[in-house]
């Protein structure tokens, strides 16, 4: 057992470099900046292992929605995700088993068809779809669940995990557990909803092959009560293939919380995820826009997606390999990368899969000597930071404003990051629920992903001043002259009152500086 | 979800209700027989054929309707802000103003016509991964060697993530700015040959030590012959089961990534007009009330999926001469 577990731990560990890779090429920035102009230089591991090395020191980037560091946003929201993950878990088995042996022991008969037909609509279902039906039935239109969110902010005053939150929960325990459990149930159960139809077919159609089996025919000969046959006897052997399904379903289980937690308005780790990648466009004048994607965070949670992948699929080989002592005598069963029990069927899961720890060896070994080349025989050098003199156009987007209203945006770049620069809009709003773009002026270099940027908003006598950090969205930025900074304002709130022309003007002439021409609307 | 390795009968015997001599049933007849008693299996035949009719008869469904540009809806009330009562608000790709617009269409003229695309894709997409999977399959299953253990690594590789988080990572590493019906088929079929290639190796394992395998390399019969011509027929019903497992898969992929509306286009991630676009552009009006915008494309969605995994059980069924687990 010692030398399975080592071997395994190895074999995971060379899969994670490999995983880690692929995630880098895919989803970094500079790595899809290689992969798309097939820089070789860059393509070759010294910039993967820059990166990786910042990962292993717990450096996941700065995520520019969240506004923190990736590490920080992950923690934060990890209570979240498991809230939601660790009961629609322990649910979907539980109900699977039940049904699935409740169901197998009832083969064809009219029970057993009905859960037949749940299980194929639950499997056919788009999940993102259910939970939006879902949403709309039970919480709005009939007013049963609460829509969304983890608590009643009516009843806490406060965001969920603030301190005050905290404050709250001890307060009034009880009150606290209650709410958060009532938020639950739809989601958990829309999540878990689809592993139970999958899981519950799987465990009928395996209980079924397992009661055909002699030595249940010879449990049922000694007299032994149907129970004592089905849950004994048939049911230990039916979850041993139950446990790589279960490997199998983890990864994807995670996935699904991430839909699941971007329809809830839930602010897990999955939502982050979600919301980094789902940027609606917005419309401005000058055309539509659409926020960049929050690369550090996707690049992070396929981290850990992957990661989760690989530890439920060795996981679960230790658990398989405690059941069944053939997997560990089997030197040469075990896969690469992945979970090799696609299927219940032995072939494939004994198969000469051939990978042993020669061909881990060699893969390394290449790997080792693709970066002492690139040491040794390419100068090393760290290029400069590109220069981003020129002129920028920056974005806010507002939601729920009015049109026709005269918007006021002064920005001002504040010099961190070794940027500097501003800019000034005063127009009216085309249209409601609006972007506008505000050009300005930036000197300096730099290699941050990022630029803070002061905002100024007015109208009439009313003023918002918010700071926020903001991507430079570098994909353009190597290829095109001009620079776009999207601005992340979407939840910039603000009161503001219809213009006229006239009002136009005289806010234009009260908030600009009279040098400054103002841009006509 | 058992399926057949091995073909120990290809051509079942029936007793002749008259005679004393036994005859062969030629193996189509007999295939369409067993599907054809099978009910479930003609209930999703029935569906499907119902949806690809409506597809076909989108036009005749939906009179005053015509197709602009390829699949895109026509023109209605246009410009019009806002939702109204029983028209669908359709974001006008590609529109030369610069600006997205909505342009109003009736949910069953969306849903019709929508049927095409979305077929289109989960088909195609199903067949080529089929096609990749099988061909890799074959070659790593009967040929063995270095050669597998490439492949292999390639299938492993490709299986560690799940279906769906690989599609949306290869999405965000392409930095498409608009997803069409062709990039949702090419990536489909790239990530989607893997598990269908593991399958038709592990079914080729076995095939490759039948006795008629062996009989036929004893005659000189050429590999690639006898892996393609003598083996594959016994391998079609996996096969079959994978590929309508995968085209469920891919139309379910592609309605969740038309809902994450990827792609940097500030037109809208999605260029193509399916089932899942439908759902996705109708999301924000739940709140209003207006559920059947969402609703009805993915009952659509559901039906199409069940339809094509009862026909994927029935052919498996029917094309396994050895029967149901009982």
């Amino acid at each position: 057992m010692l030398a399975f577990a080592i071997r395994r731990v190895v074999l995971a560990i060379a899969a994670f470099f490999i995983l880690s890779y692929a995630v880098w090429l895919l989803t970094t920035r500079e790595g899809i900046y290689a992969l798309h102009h097939l820089a070789f230089e860059t393509l070759v591991p010294a910039r993967y292992q820059q990166w990786l090395g910042g990962i292993l020191r717990g450096d996941l980037g700065y995520s520019i929605r969240a506004q923190q560091p990736v590490i920080d946003a992950l923690r934060d929201r990890a209570k979240v995700t498991l809230l939601l993950i660790i009961p629609a878990f322990l649910l979907q088995e539980g109900v699977a088993i039940g049904i699935g042996v409740y169901s197998g022991a009832r083969y064809r008969s009219a029970i057993d068809r009905l859960f037949s037909v749940i299980a194929f609509i639950g499997v056919a279902a788009p999940p993102f779809w259910l939970a939006l039906i879902a949403v709309e039935f039970l919480a709005v239109q009939w007013h049963l669940l609460p829509p969304s969110g983890l608590i009643s902010y009516r009843l806490a005053e406060t965001n969920f995990d603030s301190p005050q939150y905290w404050v709250f929960f001890h307060a009034n325990t009880g009150t606290a557990i209650a709410d958060i459990a009532q938020h639950l149930i739809l989601p958990v159960t829309v999540l878990a909803f689809t592993g139970v139809a999958a899981d519950s077919q799987f465990v009928r159609l395996t209980l079924v092959e397992v009661l055909n089996q002699d030595y249940i025919r010879s449990a049922r000969a000694r007299g032994l009560p149907q129970r004592t046959v089905l849950w004994k006897h048939a049911l230990r052997n039916t979850l041993i293939p139950l446990l790589t399904n279960i490997g199998l379903q983890l990864p994807r289980l995670v996935f699904a919380a991430s839909l699941i937690e971007l329809i809830f308005s839930l602010h897990g780790v999955g939502g982050l995820f979600a919301t980094a990648i789902y940027t609606p466009p917005a419309q401005t004048p000058g055309g539509a826009v659409r926020l960049p994607k929050d690369y550090a965070v996707v690049t992070a949670y396929f981290l850990v997606l992957g990661i989760v992948s690989l530890l439920s699929s060795m996981l679960t080989d230790f658990l398989y390999a405690s059941a069944d002592p053939r997997i560990r005598t089997n030197a040469t069963a075990q896969p690469f990368i992945g979970n090799p029990y696609t299927s219940r069927r032995p072939l494939v899961r004994f198969g000469r899969v051939g990978v042993t720890v020669g061909h881990l060896m060699v893969a390394t070994t290449v790997m080792l000597v693709g970066i002492l080349g690139v040491r040794t025989f390419q100068a090393y050098h760290v290029e400069p930071p590109p220069p981003i003199d020129g002129t920028w156009v920056g974005s806010v987007t507002y939601a729920g404003l009015q049109a026709q209203t005269v918007l006021l945006l002064r920005l001002r770049v504040d010099g961190k990051g070794g940027i500097a620069g501003d800019g000034n809009l005063c127009q009216y709003l085309p249209q409601e629920d609006t972007s506008v773009v505000v050009p300005v002026n930036l000197t300096g270099q730099t290699d941050r992903e990022s630029v803070f940027l002061n905002w100024t908003t007015s109208t009439g006598d009313q003023y918002v001043n918010f700071t926020g950090e903001y991507p430079i969205h570098t994909t353009k930025l190597a290829l095109a002259g001009t620079y776009v900074v999207f601005g992340n304002a979407r939840n910039a709130t603000t009161t503001l009152a219809r213009g006229t022309q006239g009002d136009y003007d005289r806010q234009c002439a009260a908030v600009l500086p009279p040098a400054t021409p103002s841009p006509t609307p | 979800m058992r399926t057949s390795l091995t073909n120990d009968h290809p051509e079942p015997l029936i007793a002749e209700t008259d005679g004393t001599v036994a005859r062969y049933e030629p193996r189509a007849v007999h295939f369409a027989r067993q599907f054809a008693a099978n009910r479930t299996a003609m209930l999703g035949l029935f569906i499907l054929l119902f949806i690809v009719v409506m597809a076909l008869c989108a036009p005749l469904i939906t009179p005053g309707v015509t197709p602009s540009t390829g699949f895109n809806f026509p023109f209605l009330n246009f410009p019009e802000y806002g939702p109204t009562f029983d028209q669908f608000p359709v974001r006008l790709m590609g529109s030369t103003t610069g600006g997205v617009f909505f342009h109003y269409q009736s949910v069953l003229a969306g849903v019709t016509y929508s049927a095409r695309l979305t077929l289109i894709i989960g088909g195609l997409s199903a067949l080529f991964a089929t096609s990749i999977g099988t061909v890799l399959g074959v070659i790593s299953g009967y040929f063995g060697g270095w050669l597998d253990a490439v492949i292999m690594r390639f299938t492993d590789i490709v299986l560690a993530l799940p279906f769906l988080p690989l599609v949306i990572a290869i999405i965000i590493a392409a930095n498409l700015d608009t997803l069409n019906a062709q990039s949702f088929i090419s990536i489909f079929a790239l990530t989607g040959w893997a598990g269908v290639a593991r399958l038709v190796r592990a079914t080729y394992l076995t095939l490759r030590e039948q006795e008629y395998a062996e009989a036929a390399r004893a005659t000189g019969v050429g590999h690639w012959r006898i892996a393609f011509r003598h083996l594959l027929p016994n391998a079609v019903a996996p096969i079959v089961v994978a590929t309508a497992a995968n085209f469920a898969a891919f139309i379910i992929a592609e309605a969740t990534v038309d809902f994450l509306d990827l792609g940097n286009s500030e037109l809208g991630g999605s260029d193509v007009q399916t089932w899942g676009n439908m759902i996705a552009q109708a999301q924000s009006y739940l709140l209003n009330g207006n559920w059947w915008w969402a609703f009805f494309p993915g009952l659509f969605i559901l039906l199409t999926v069940v339809a094509v995994n009862l026909i994927g059980e029935g052919v498996r069924d029917a094309l396994d001469v050895r029967g149901h687990v009982q």
